[in-house]
């Protein structure tokens, strides 16, 4: 137990000492610049657009994070040989994969949270830039609520594919395949409610199967997708939030549970 | 008092070949066994299967067939390396850490808390020979010479009973040498069992109680230097041995 | 340690096989109302084509996919209102950024002229965007073909043969438009033409599922003409026999029917002595029929 804290701790330093910290920043100005541009563009979407916008790239660079940053957990250091000296302590090949997972977790919500803030600083300004009137036209408040909704599906979304990258990187110490792989399997997943529809349109009983399996297997990250409905003020029940995080955490242990078994059995030559 | 290390008819072979993946024997049916307080050497040329012996001690590797305890315990055991520091050849580290938080972290890992781990983790750098301004700069910054002063460091902090040192002597210059060799001597002192290997005779000569010279992934020769030396020199025992 | 590793094997499936359980439970039990992407960034085709630069065709599309995604969409929806609301926009929008793009404007227009509830309903916007693609190709016989097509639908044959007659002047025009403006004002006729114009489409259209949507349209207006013809058994029976007609066992006495009268998909027509009408089986797969504009002849 402590050696899974110890590693979590770790990895949380780790990538906050990376070059996180700078993108964050360079983030949020971005953001506040976009905004500006867009308000002179669009008649009146601007409020919908940022949010959108924001919760997008909100979304991108996280997937970004979770997939470098989850490469280089185990990949780089089987590539580097830094595990060599980790792995000789009374540690459980478990436990360090595990510790990984939390570490890294950890930093990449940390991460959505301060962005998060840094839209909520943005949408605020509209507010207060943007006349009575126009306001009362918006669809939603513009620090509504619920786009902390969106950021902790959003989150939930990079705790699984934290969890697909670290297992990429158990079996394959290639740092540039573990890193392709995964942002394959983000791609695909994105798509998967597309993919199984093409499988219907096709009507095959073999297609049928193949996009069951496809379904089962590849990670929905298309389920954690509430944009459409915070953007337009719609409500997303509680329910529905508490079963997609309950939909991550078992997809995660699952994915979690394949990494260690091939971790668990690996020469480290 | 059980030995230290033990291995019985430890094995191990790699496949190569990206097509048909065919076995290649790295190391065939060792068995040693190094007991308590001893500072034995593994000595051969490269290839030989010395690193091979070392990760498969460590659990880095599985053996082909075989069997290999650390203080009793089968090396599959992670308890087994409790009391184990174990010192990799040309080691690499995080970059963004420096070598105080390195050695911190990894004493953690060994068990160690609170003041006692902090205290000890200073020891043991004081003890390489990393002085208090370069042990807070970051890794990154530090020379090869340096890296490996880091690596004896990360082994030693946990005050362990076993020491496993993959080429200690490598990539360091002769005053780094001497350091290294006059610690290996305190550790023997403090009643600690070493394990290193080298194909460096002169380092050997000058530490080891015990030698075992590898050739091939095959144990040629084995025996208290003492004994070995007797009637040769040991550069002719190691030649004789891997012909 | 291989059984340790076996366990491990079968608790990630489990736990995967669990997840989509989880998400499939999810999806019943508290499914999201649907807000995808119902409306455009950037609604000014000026604006996109500036955007667009040098890749207004690869633009052009990729909103022309999304075109038909949406009227796939909402055809497929379980929604009740079918708004189809995108439909024009997209369109306008696709075309604006390759003028050229005839598939665009000629499945565009009978996208947006396919009836209630497979469709908007909107022959004027049809017309509107084969305008539009006139004025930037004045030569294409085909768009003002269609415009007349369009015009038939809605049931107004005077102006559907005078764009006939202008499609055939066009240079390539193929020389049956002539004679079709001809038969066009002469016998007024909706669903010849009509028939006429699905045959076509059936034949030319790139995409299968075009050409599906042609010939069930087809079956739909055989089932027609039969109700007609069924329809006008009614009166015929009740001069003959003096009483109305109780059901097909009836005709049928009266020699007016052989066998019981099916639907070109193979169910029955239903006849309702009540009310005396003839009427398509609910269940049949034609079902429902397109409300075809009523005939002002």
């Amino acid at each position: 137990m402590d050696a899974i804290a110890l590693i979590a701790w770790h990895v949380f330093k780790d990538g906050a000492r990376s070059r996180t910290l700078v993108s964050l920043i360079g983030f949020a100005f971005a953001l506040f610049g976009v905004s500006l541009l867009i308000g002179q563009l669009s008649a009146g979407q601007d409020l919908k657009i940022i949010k959108d916008i924001g919760l997008s790239v909100i979304e991108l660079s996280g997937v970004l994070m979770a997939v470098l940053l989850g490469v280089g957990l185990v990949a780089k250091e089987i590539e580097k040989r830094s595990i060599y000296p980790l792995l000789a302590r009374p540690v459980r090949r478990a436990d360090f994969i595990i510790g990984k997972y939390i570490g890294l977790v950890a930093t990449l919500a940390i991460n959505v949270a301060v962005m998060t803030i840094a839209l909520y600083l943005v949408l605020a300004y509209i507010r207060w830039v943007t006349p009575g009137p126009v306001r009362l036209s918006w669809e939603a408040p513009a620090l509504d609520p619920s786009i902390i909704t969106a950021s902790l599906l959003i989150v939930a979304e990079l705790a699984v594919l934290t969890a697909v990258s670290l297992f990429f990187s158990t079996f394959s110490s290639n740092v540039l395949w573990s890193t392709l792989f995964s942002l394959g399997v983000y791609v695909a997943g994105s798509m998967s409610a597309q993919l199984r529809d093409l499988a219907a349109a096709v009507g095959s009983r073999a297609a049928g199967v193949f996009s069951q399996i496809v379904g089962v297997v590849l990670p929905a990250f298309s389920a954690f997708d509430v944009k459409g409905q915070v953007v337009h003020g719609l409500s997303v029940p509680v329910p529905f939030v508490l079963m997609t995080l309950g939909y991550a955490a078992v997809y995660s242990a699952a994915v979690l549970v394949a990494a260690t078994v091939v971790f668990s059995r690996r020469n480290f030559e | 008092m059980t030995d230290v290390v033990r291995t019985e008819r430890l094995t191990k072979d790699f496949l190569t070949g990206f097509w048909r993946p065919r076995p290649k024997r790295a190391l065939d049916e060792l068995s040693l066994s190094v007991p308590h307080g001893e500072v034995f050497g593994l000595l051969g040329p490269n290839g030989a299967g010395k690193t091979t012996t070392l990760k498969l001690l460590m659990d880095l590797l599985r053996p082909t067939s075989g069997h290999a305890e650390l203080f009793g315990k089968n090396v599959r055991d992670p308890k087994s390396r409790r009391r184990v520091g174990f010192a990799p050849e040309q080691p690499y580290f995080y970059d963004h850490l420096s070598a105080n938080e390195l050695v911190q972290y990894f004493a953690g890992l060994s068990g160690l808390k609170g003041a006692d781990r902090i205290a000890k983790a200073n020891a043991a750098l004081d003890r390489t020979g990393i002085g208090g301004d370069e042990r807070r700069k970051p890794l990154r910054q530090f020379s090869k010479g340096m890296m490996q002063r880091v690596g004896l460091a990360q082994a030693i902090v946990h005050e362990p009973d076993l020491i496993v040192l993959d080429e200690p002597m490598s990539g360091l210059d002769p005053i780094g040498r001497r350091d290294v060799r006059e610690m290996i001597l305190a550790l023997r002192d403090e009643g600690r069992t070493i394990l290193f290997s080298s194909h460096i005779l002169s380092d050997a000569e000058q530490l080891c109680s015990r030698v075992g010279i590898m050739a091939c992934g095959r144990l040629a020769k084995i025996g208290p230097l003492a004994e070995l030396t007797a009637t040769a020199s040991l550069e002719d025992v190691f030649m004789e041995a891997v012909r | 340690m291989a059984r340790r590793a076996w366990l491990g094997v079968v608790a990630a499936v489990a736990l995967m096989v669990a997840s989509a359980g989880v998400l499939h439970a999810r999806d019943t039990r508290t499914p999201l109302m649907a807000a995808s992407n119902r409306w455009l960034y950037i609604r000014s085709p000026r604006v996109g084509r500036a955007l667009a630069m040098n890749f207004s065709a690869v633009v052009a599309d990729s909103y022309w996919l999304r075109t038909i995604q949406h009227f796939g969409g909402d055809r497929l929806s379980h929604r009740r209102d079918r708004p189809f609301e995108l439909l024009y926009p997209l369109l306008d929008f696709t075309t604006s950024l390759d003028p050229q793009f005839s598939a665009a404007y000629r499945f565009g227009a009978m996208f947006l002229s396919e009836p209630p509830p497979g469709g908007p309903g909107r022959p004027d916007q049809a017309i509107r965007i084969l305008e539009k693609g006139l004025r930037a190709s004045p030569g294409k016989w085909q768009y003002a073909h269609d415009i007349g097509f369009v015009e038939l639908w809605r049931g107004d044959a005077k102006a559907a043969a005078s764009w006939f007659r202008r499609a055939g002047a066009m240079p390539n025009a193929p020389i049956w438009l002539g004679p079709l403006a001809a038969t066009t004002m002469m016998t007024g006729g909706d669903r010849n033409a009509a028939k006429a114009w699905l045959t076509d489409m059936r034949m030319t259209a790139t995409e299968e599922w075009v050409r599906n949507i042609a010939e069930r349209r087809l079956t739909q207006l055989v089932a027609l003409d039969d109700i007609d013809t069924l329809q006008s058994m009614v009166p015929e029976f009740q001069k003959k026999m003096h009483r109305d007609p109780t059901g097909w066992a009836d005709f049928e006495a009266a020699g007016l029917l052989k066998g019981l009268p099916t639907d070109p998909a193979g169910a029955p027509y239903v006849y309702f002595p009540a009310s005396g009408l003839v009427r398509l089986h609910p269940q049949s797969p034609l079902a429902p029929l397109p409300e075809f504009p009523v005939d002002p002849h």
